[in-house]
C-alpha cells in the first residue's frame, strides 16, 4: 500500500466537512419533521372511507416503494423547472426526502393505528366519547407508543438516503467529501472522517430505535 | 446396579438454588413418579439427567455412564434416554414419519428402509399409523403426543422420561396417553414421570418421590404417599391435588 | 410520442440488461456472504463474532453511495484496479450481504429453544441439528424479508449510475440531457423500475401472510 495518511490534510478538510455536516443535519431534521407530518396526512388518507382517496394514497405509497430514490430526485430536480417551479437544490432535496420518507412513515403510522385492537374503540364508544375524544385520549396515545420507535428507525434511513442529494450539487456531508477528494486526490483523509460521522449519526438512530422499542413496551 | 443413579446433585440458576442435594436410584423396569408443586425442581431434575441442564455438584449415572463427565460423549448418554415433553416438541417441517426416522437414520445410523419399518410399527402401537405422512400442524394435541412418544421409543432407550406429558392436553385426550404410558410400564420399560395425575401413579408406578423447593421430602409407594403421607408438606400437597 | 418509443427501446436494450444482471449477480453473492456471516454470528463464534458485528454495523450505518465511493476511490491505492462493474458488484455484495446476514440471524434466532432441545435429546450432533431441524425451518421464515430486501437491492443499483456505469438510471440521465424531455424520460424510467420491483414487493407481502399462517 502506497499511502501516507496525513492528519494535516484532515485538518484542511475540517471546514468543508463541518459545513457538509451542518447541511446534512439540517436536511435531516427538517426532512424528518416534514416527512412525519406528510406521513400522517397520507396515513389518514389511506385509512379514510372515501375509496378514491385511500386508493390514491395506496398507489402513491406503492410507487414510492417500488422506484429508486435517485430516480425520484432526478424527477424533481429536472422535472420541476419544466412546470416553471424553480427551487434551490436544498429545497428540492428536502422535498424529495419528504415525499420518499413520508410514504414509508405513512405505512408505519397506518400499521400502528390499525394495530389498536377493536375492543379499545368499543370501550371508548360505550363510555360515550365522541370521535375526536376517542382518537385523542384513547387511540392515538397507544398508537404513538407503537409508532415512535419505528419512526426513529425511519429517520436513520432518511439520513442514509440524504447522501443522494449530493448529485444535485447540494453541499451535504457526502458532497463535501467527494469535492475534497476530487481536489486533493486523498480519498482516505476525505472519506474516513465522513464515514465516521455518518456511522455515528445513523447507528445512534438505529440503536436508539431498538432501545426505545424495549423501553416503551413497559409503559 | 441401578440403571439411574443420582447422588447429591445441586443446581443453581445464577442466584437461585434450584436443586439442593437430590439423591435417588431407579432399578431396571421400575416406574417412578415425581410429584410436587410448581417450582419444586422436578422438570429441572429430568433435564439434568440427559444433560440439557448442567449440575454444579454431585453425579448422575445412566446405565453406567456418568452424564456430566467431560470424557463421556453426551450423544451416547442421549441415545439411552428418551424424553417426552409437555409441549410435544415435534419438528413442524417434517411429517410424523420423518420425525421418527430422522434421528434413527442420523443419530443411530440405521438404514432408511429399516428405520421406516421401526417407525411404522411404533406408530401402529400408539394407534396413529394412518397419520404417518401428515404434518404435526394438522393433527390434534393427543395425536402429537402419541407421535412424540413413538419418536422417543424408536431410539430403543433404556430409560424414558416424561415431563408432564398430559398437562397441555384437553381432558378427554389425557386418558389415552396415560393408557399408553401404563402399558409401557407394564411391558417393563424403566420410566421417570413428572405428573399431577395421581390415579396414574397409583396404577402404574412402583415408587413416588415428592419434591418441594428443590429437595426430596419423602418417597415410597404411591398409595402410601397419596393416602397416608408422613410429612406435613406432602399432606398439604395431596389435599390440594385431591380437591380437583 | 416517437421519443417515448425510442426511450422505451433504449431503456430496454441498453439499461435493463445491465440492471438485471447487476441485481442478480449482486444478490446471489450477497446471499452467500449473508448466509455465512449470519450463521457464524448466530453460533456466536468467538472473535469472528465481534469482527462480523463491526462489518454489519458498518454497512448498516453508512449510505450505500459512500460505500461505493470508498471502494471506487480507495481500492486503486491498494493496487486493486477494478472496473466500475466489479466495484459495483463488490459494493452491492458487501452492503446487501450485511442486511441479509441480519435476516438470516433473525430467522435462526426465531426458532424456539424447544426445537433445539428435542434435537439434542434425540442424540443429534450440532451439525445434524442445524442441517435437518433448525435451518430448514429458518429458511421459510426468512423468505418474506429476503423478498423485501431484493427490492431494496434493485433500487440500490440505480446509485451505481453515479460512478458512470451504464445501467437503467444512467441511460435515463444521458437521454434526458440530449432530448430535453426530462419529465417524459424519468416517467418511463420509473415505469421500468416499477415493473421490476412492484411484483417482488407484492410477493414479499403475500409470502409474509402465508408464512404467518403456517407457523400458527
Amino acid at each position: 500500500m502506497d499511502y501516507d495518511f496525513s492528519f494535516n490534510i484532515v485538518l484542511q478538510f475540517l471546514p468543508y466537512l463541518l459545513l457538509g455536516l451542518r447541511n446534512t443535519v439540517l436536511i435531516g431534521l427538517i426532512g424528518v419533521l416534514s416527512a412525519t407530518a406528510f406521513g400522517v396526512a397520507v396515513a389518514l388518507a389511506r385509512l379514510s372511507w372515501f375509496k378514491p382517496l385511500s386508493m390514491s394514497a395506496a398507489g402513491y405509497v406503492a410507487f414510492i416503494r417500488a422506484t429508486p430514490l435517485l430516480v425520484q430526485i432526478y424527477f424533481l430536480f429536472y422535472g420541476l423547472p419544466e412546470f416553471g417551479i424553480l427551487l434551490p437544490p436544498f429545497l428540492v432535496a428536502v422535498l424529495a426526502l419528504t415525499l420518499n420518507s413520508g410514504a414509508y412513515a405513512a405505512e408505519i403510522i397506518r400499521a400502528g393505528i390499525e394495530s389498536i385492537h377493536k375492543t379499545q374503540y368499543e370501550a371508548a364508544d360505550s363510555l360515550a366519547m365522541t370521535y375526536r375524544q376517542k382518537m385523542t385520549y384513547v387511540i392515538l396515545p397507544q398508537a404513538f407508543r407503537k409508532i415512535f420507535p419505528p419512526l426513529v428507525g425511519q429517520a436513520s434511513y432518511l439520513v442514509k438516503d440524504s447522501a443522494l442529494v449530493s448529485v444535485m450539487g447540494t453541499l451535504d456531508l457526502t458532497k463535501s467529501a467527494t469535492t475534497f477528494q476530487a481536489i486533493t486526490f486523498r480519498p482516505l483523509e476525505a472519506f474516513l472522517p465522513t464515514m465516521m460521522l455518518y456511522l455515528f449519526i445513523i447507528l445512534t438512530l438505529i440503536y436508539g430505535s431498538s432501545f426505545l422499542d424495549r423501553r416503551l413496551r413497559k409503559w | 446396579m441401578s440403571i439411574v443413579e443420582v447422588r447429591d446433585i445441586h443446581k443453581h440458576f445464577s442466584q437461585l438454588h434450584v436443586l439442593k442435594g437430590i439423591s435417588f436410584e431407579v432399578d431396571v423396569g421400575q416406574t417412578v413418579v415425581f410429584a410436587g408443586p410448581s417450582g419444586s425442581g422436578k422438570s429441572t431434575l429430568l433435564r439434568c439427567l440427559n444433560g440439557l441442564e448442567k449440575i454444579q455438584r454431585g453425579s448422575i449415572q445412566i446405565d453406567g455412564l456418568s452424564v456430566h463427565d467431560h470424557k463421556v460423549n453426551l450423544l451416547d448418554v442421549r441415545r439411552r434416554i428418551g424424553i417426552v415433553f409437555q409441549q410435544f416438541n415435534l419438528f413442524p417441517h417434517l411429517t410424523v414419519l420423518k420425525n421418527i426416522t430422522l434421528p434413527l437414520i442420523k443419530a443411530k445410523g440405521i438404514e432408511a428402509g429399516k428405520a421406516k419399518q421401526i417407525a411404522m410399527d411404533l406408530l401402529q402401537k400408539v394407534e396413529i399409523a394412518e397419520k404417518a405422512n401428515v404434518y404435526p400442524g394438522n393433527i390434534s394435541g393427543g395425536q402429537q403426543q402419541r407421535a412424540a412418544i413413538a419418536r422417543a421409543l424408536a431410539m430403543e432407550p433404556k430409560v424414558v422420561m416424561f415431563d408432564e406429558p398430559t398437562s397441555a392436553l384437553d381432558p378427554e385426550l389425557t386418558g389415552g396417553i396415560l393408557e399408553i404410558m401404563a402399558a409401557l410400564a407394564k411391558e417393563g420399560m424403566t420410566m421417570l414421570v413428572v405428573t399431577h395425575e395421581m390415579a396414574f401413579a397409583r396404577r402404574a408406578a412402583n415408587q413416588m418421590i415428592f419434591m418441594d423447593d428443590g429437595v426430596i421430602v419423602e418417597s415410597g409407594k404411591p398409595e402410601e404417599l397419596i393416602e397416608n403421607p408422613s410429612h406435613e408438606r406432602t399432606k398439604r400437597f395431596m389435599q390440594e391435588i385431591g380437591d380437583k | 410520442m416517437l421519443i417515448a418509443r425510442t426511450l422505451f427501446v433504449l431503456f430496454f436494450t441498453k439499461g435493463l440488461p445491465v440492471t438485471v444482471y447487476l441485481s442478480l449477480l449482486g444478490f446471489v453473492t450477497a446471499i452467500l456472504v449473508g448466509f455465512v456471516v449470519g450463521l457464524v454470528r448466530f453460533l456466536r463464534v468467538p472473535i469472528l463474532r465481534g469482527l462480523l458485528q463491526v462489518y454489519v454495523d458498518g454497512m448498516r450505518g453508512l449510505p450505500f453511495l459512500m460505500v461505493l465511493y470508498f471502494l471506487f476511490h480507495v481500492l486503486p491505492f491498494f493496487d486493486m484496479r477494478l472496473t466500475a462493474f466489479s466495484t459495483a458488484v463488490l459494493a452491492l455484495t458487501l452492503h446487501t450481504g450485511a442486511y441479509i446476514s441480519e435476516i438470516v440471524r433473525g430467522s435462526l434466532l426465531a426458532i424456539p429453544k424447544t426445537q433445539h432441545e428435542s434435537a439434542q435429546s434425540l442424540a443429534l450432533t450440532l451439525r445434524q441439528r442445524l442441517q435437518y431441524v433448525i435451518i430448514p425451518q429458518a429458511v421459510s421464515l426468512s423468505l418474506p424479508p429476503l423478498a423485501g430486501q431484493i427490492v431494496l437491492h434493485v433500487k440500490d443499483t440505480s446509485v451505481i449510475s453515479i460512478i458512470a456505469l451504464t445501467e437503467l438510471t444512467r441511460v435515463g440521465r444521458i437521454q434526458m440531457q440530449t432530448n430535453g424531455q426530462p419529465l417524459l424520460t424519468y416517467a418511463i424510467l420509473a415505469v421500468f423500475y416499477f415493473a421490476l420491483c412492484y411484483p417482488v414487493l407484492k410477493l414479499s407481502i403475500g409470502l409474509e401472510e402465508r408464512i404467518a399462517k403456517k407457523f400458527r
